[in-house]
């Protein structure tokens, strides 16, 4: 990693840009943080999306699905190879929610604890791997 | 066209395979005489069937195919089009490549909105169509399944939809829904294994799922209006699901039609009642 590794005050700004691009809800905007082949991997329900073009469709979906997602830093910390990030998402609903027979109704919110752990080279994110606890998610939801 | 086929590995365990365009589709070939093509619908495969087709394979073929509708455990091609229009032409693949020009078509729930295009577009290769509790009309799918399209469209919407059925409890309790009696959990952990495990089959899961349209069994309803083979149905009346009204709809508008309601029931009515429902067709085949 060495090689690649970003000076403190680069990976700073890039922590700065790529919070301010989520925070304005801008799936271009945020994919164009990732690296053209990178990854990005939401545990543990979902496959690896590979690619920034594929990056963006996801990020773009999470959109339309939670239009108001918002985040809340609980902690972060940036060291050579990126920056590992604690916090609370909160969103809500904008379609209704089929789990088996349950549904839950569009307008409904949850708020959940997550982590993202992002590897970066070269300016630019080559993994993000994000935990969240969508069973709590569920449960919020009276879906389980 | 027997070139084609094959029986080989663990994850078609005994059954034979077929290569058509769109992939490898997995099936069991029962007994010997007219041929019996039976269509599960979503994230089920031909085990729904088994109990139905075992009982008939003293005196018919029955083709019990695992269609690639989520619960398949050979992912199609990548550019395979599984969308509703798409699993019409899958069947039609899987007859071709058996040799198999007319065929008695069995469906049940998604399958049988499947089963009822496949008639509308082509007839000729349908000798009788036999409709269990199935996608009809204005419920392709019924609520709260209609729900689902939508998210499925969106992309990672397979994701969220997928997500409930991580929960043991949650999943079989869904199941639970389509079957007046007890569903095997093994079964049903089965059944949602290949989706949950391999993101190719999530994949094709999600192009039927993306398509299930009303516009589709509408059309299709009308199509049927000239089928002049019969049509019969074979119906749980207790499913919350499928109701019989959509079925008698569809009756009155095929020449050659008959209703028989099955008790005891529900959306699965092959896995509820197989030897009523083994019964029935073969009486229906006998009638004409």
């Amino acid at each position: 990693m060495n090689a690649t590794a970003a000076p403190a005050s680069t990976i700073e700004t890039l922590i700065a840009n790529y919070v301010a691009a989520w925070e304005a809800r801008d799936p271009d905007q945020i994919a164009s943080y990732h690296a053209e082949d990178g990854i990005f991997h939401l545990h543990s329900d979902a496959e690896v999306v590979v690619g920034r073009a594929a990056i963006r469709d996801t990020f773009a979906g999470l959109f339309t699905i939670f239009p108001n997602l918002a985040f809340i830093e609980q902690e972060l910390v940036s060291a050579e190879y990126g920056w590992t990030v604690r916090w609370a998402m909160s969103a809500t609903l904008a379609l209704p929610y089929p789990a088996g027979s349950k549904v839950a109704e569009a307008g409904s919110r949850f708020e959940i604890d997550a982590i993202d752990l992002i590897t970066v080279a070269d300016g630019e994110l080559t993994a993000k791997h994000t935990y969240l606890d969508w069973q709590s998610a569920l449960s919020q939801l009276g879906l389980s | 066209m027997s070139a084609a086929v094959t029986t080989s590995a663990a994850a078609t365990e005994g059954r034979a395979t077929v290569e058509i365009a769109q992939g490898r589709v997995a099936y069991r070939d029962l007994g010997a005489g007219e041929p019996i093509v039976f269509v599960h619908g979503l994230l089920v495969d031909g085990r729904l069937w088994v109990g139905v087709a075992e009982r008939l394979a003293s005196d018919y073929r029955c083709l019990v195919v695992d269609w690639p509708m989520g619960s398949h455990k050979i992912a199609m091609n990548a550019e395979a089009d599984l969308s509703p229009p798409g699993m019409v032409e899958v069947i039609v693949a899987f007859l071709d490549a058996l040799g198999l020009d007319r065929v008695t078509v069995v469906g049940n729930d998604s399958g049988g909105a499947i089963s009822q295009m496949l008639t509308a577009a082509h007839p000729d290769r349908v000798e009788r169509l036999i409709l269990t509790n199935c996608d009809m009309f204005e419920h392709f799918p019924p609520f709260p399944f209609s729900l689902m399209p939508p998210i499925a469209r969106i992309p990672g919407g397979m994701n969220l939809l997928a997500a409930p059925f991580r929960i043991g409890a949650l999943r079989r309790a869904t199941y639970s829904l389509l079957v007046a009696h007890e569903i095997a959990p093994e079964l049903v952990d089965d059944w949602l294994t290949p989706m949950a495990t391999d993101s190719a089959v999530k994949c094709d899961a999600r192009k039927l799922t993306a398509g299930m349209n009303k516009h589709h069994t509408l059309a299709a309803a009308q199509g049927m209006r000239t089928f002049e083979r019969p049509l019969r149905l074979a119906w749980a009346s207790e499913d919350r699901f499928f109701r019989l009204a959509d079925a008698e709809r569809l009756a009155a508008m095929v020449a050659d039609s008959r209703i028989e309601t099955i008790a005891d029931a529900k959306t699965f009515v092959p896995l509820d009642q197989p030897a009523r429902v083994a019964e029935l067709i073969a009486e229906f085949i006998a009638d004409r």
